[in-house]
């Protein structure tokens, strides 16, 4: 069977997906990296090798944080940004959409489509504060299993006032708020509302965001913040039913006009893959280095501004 | 005797008024010390020693000023306040001798020149060049004279860096000769052509395959863009950050702008939404990158491909 092989490498999760020449997911994974990318891929490609059995690859698109890494280790035939990879994807699905909303793990984007077009986007890198990994946490403290959290602020009755502006400052208003007595119900609705309005405030101060909204990335699971998105605005929020996995099969959807693909292979698998680094004494920057090796063999390194280590390994 | 030697730090003014200020005192036989490009320790250096709500280009200057101020006499830290009748110079600029003299002890002599053109009228550059010969203990007139030539030489730019005047972008035609996505520039200069705080910007443009371009406006230029706002801008560089936005907008050949500006700057807040919402009216592709001090590569990065995607696909 010939299929496209999208892989989306993110700060929190690796996500692999692969697709038929329509764009159809013949398979897909998502899993926490734990901070092994390497390891996430490779036991992806084991699962995807177990389940699928021989399968030819004819492209491979990867994307996200690491769609660099991912590419030096796989052999990438598109690598691409994750907003246009998000776009495409959902274009894809849903032609007419006209705003995308995706929070993922780390960092969060709005962008806006106009007549199957991108026209306009923001993203924020810098600010964790409004994204998965704020409500995970939070959600640990608190004590619930983080796929609950939207069940627990669907309850509430009365959602409290939380701040959402900075992380710390909203665990303080958290703790602040259960010594009033609030319950947990109302505190976990007003988590969600303080990512929401962290959101909007970040991203989409000027911008409009007009109807159909498709909302996706990780944190889409969380009917609380969907539900605080449509309030907040009064638009309906669609969720893909492929909403954790968008950005890969826009990568894997790019990837489709391969004519001969870099695919290095299945046995990435069963490579002896690590990583290292070190900083560079050759001037005042001290770059950090990353280097990817194969048993003794460095098979790439990246991070130097210069390029000269980058270079030296191709 | 041994010439006294001037430090002149490489972050702020230095990227618009340093070749002259670098003329004058070598032609007055002072040695001028200047800081290398920002590297990481200087920007490290700037942050440690900075108080937390500084903004990413005065930290870098107090790294370059901590790299000097023990190998020189004298550091050069002139006070600007306004460089026209009716514009002003953000206030932390206007403090920024003050903010070097608390945040380190052990300086050499400062020399912090006051530059107001509001106050001072065409008596400006005299004003500014009295304390300058009071520490260099030289003539007044002769210091005078030469600051006074030397005021308009213009400030080198990395060779990386397309830097047209407004003239040429409308008369030489340097954006038609050949169709490659050409992305307008806009920023403050010590933000732009800092290589270490813009993360390359240019560069990495080019190496996308896209033609850079930041222009530097002129007076008849300034003066039609202030008309299309619906207030003067007063900040310095703002209105000329505001001005060059307008130019990109209007003209066809180029394809997309990209304002740069510093995450907590006060006067890029302003100026950023009045290009937004006032200038660009033909909906041209826009996109403010804000750089911060924890910004990485990466980052920026995505930004830049994700914009020149964007464009790709709204011209094809």
């Amino acid at each position: 069977m010939e299929a496209y092989l999208g892989i989306d490498v993110g700060s929190v999760t690796t996500k692999v997906v692969l697709i038929d020449r329509h764009g159809t997911a013949l398979w897909s994974s998502y899993k926490k990296t734990m901070g092994q990318p390497i390891k996430a891929l490779q036991s992806a490609f084991s699962a995807l090798r177990r389940g699928m059995g021989d399968i030819e690859i004819r492209g491979v698109g990867t994307t996200g944080s690491g769609r660099k890494l991912a590419d030096y280790i796989v052999g990438a035939d598109e690598v691409k940004n994750e907003i246009t990879a998000h776009a495409v994807s959902a274009i894809h699905h849903i032609p007419n959409v006209r705003t995308i909303v995706e929070i993922g793990g780390q960092d969060s984007k709005l962008i806006l489509i106009r007549n199957g077009v991108v026209v306009d986007f923001s993203m924020n890198t810098v600010c964790a504060a409004g994204t998965g990994s704020f409500l995970e946490h939070q959600a640990a403290r608190l004590g619930i299993a983080i796929e609950e959290l939207g069940n627990y602020a669907l309850a509430a009755s009365s959602p409290a006032r939380i701040a959402g502006r900075c992380t710390v400052f909203a665990e303080s208003d958290m703790i602040h708020k259960q010594q009033m007595g609030h319950n947990l119900e109302d505190i976990v609705a007003g988590l969600c509302d303080a990512l929401v309005r962290n959101y909007l405030n970040n991203l989409s101060r000027g911008k409009e965001i007009s109807d159909p909204v498709i909302f996706q990335g990780g944190v889409a699971a969380n009917p609380g913040i969907k539900a605080s998105f449509e309030r907040e605005l009064g638009k309906e929020f669609i969720v893909p039913h492929y909403y954790p996995i968008m950005g890969a099969i826009g990568a894997a959807l790019l990837s489709r006009n391969t004519t001969q693909t870099r695919f290095r292979g299945w046995s990435l698998s069963e490579k002896q893959l690590s990583t290292s680094s070190f900083y560079c004494s050759d001037c005042p920057n001290a770059c950090g280095v990353m280097q990817i090796n194969d048993c003794d063999e460095v098979i790439a390194r990246w991070g130097d501004t210069c390029g000269k280590w980058g270079r030296m390994s191709e | 005797m041994k010439n006294l030697r001037i430090g002149i730090p490489r972050a702020l003014l230095y990227y618009s008024y340093a070749e002259s200020w670098k003329l004058s005192f070598s032609e007055l036989g002072l040695d001028v010390i200047t800081s290398p490009e920002t590297h990481a320790n200087i920007l490290r250096e700037g942050i440690k020693h900075a108080v937390g709500d500084l903004c990413l280009p005065v930290k870098t200057f107090l790294g370059h000023a901590a790299l000097l101020k023990d190998s020189v006499d004298l550091l050069f830290i002139p006070r600007y306040v306004s460089v026209e009748k009716e514009s002003f110079m953000c206030p932390k600029m206007i403090g920024l001798p003050d903010v070097v003299r608390a945040c380190f002890t052990n300086l050499p002599g400062i020399i912090d020149p006051l530059f107001h053109v509001k106050q001072f009228g065409d008596n400006a550059v005299r004003e500014f060049t009295k304390p300058i010969a009071k520490a260099i203990s030289q003539h007044h007139p002769d210091v005078y004279t030469l600051f006074k030539r030397n005021m308009n030489t213009a400030v080198e730019i990395p060779a990386e860096q397309n830097r047209v005047s407004a003239r040429l972008l409308s008369e030489v035609g340097i954006l038609s000769s050949h169709r490659k996505m050409n992305i307008g520039i806009v920023g403050r200069p010590y933000l732009l052509f800092d290589r270490h705080l813009s993360k390359n910007l240019f560069k990495y443009i080019k190496d996308l395959g896209a033609n850079p371009i930041y222009l530097k406006p002129e007076e008849p230029d300034m003066r039609e863009a202030m008309a299309v706002i619906p207030k003067w801008v007063y900040w310095d560089m703002g209105k000329e950050v505001v001005t060059s936005a307008h130019l990109f907008f209007k003209d066809d050949r180029v394809d997309g702008v990209i304002n740069v500006c510093s995450s907590t700057c006060g006067p890029d807040s302003f100026t950023g939404d009045l290009i937004r919402k006032r200038l660009n009216q033909r909906n041209k592709p826009y996109m403010a990158l804000s750089i911060d001090e924890h910004a990485s590569d990466v980052g920026i990065q995505t930004r830049i491909e994700a914009f020149m995607d964007m464009i790709a696909r709204v011209t094809a």
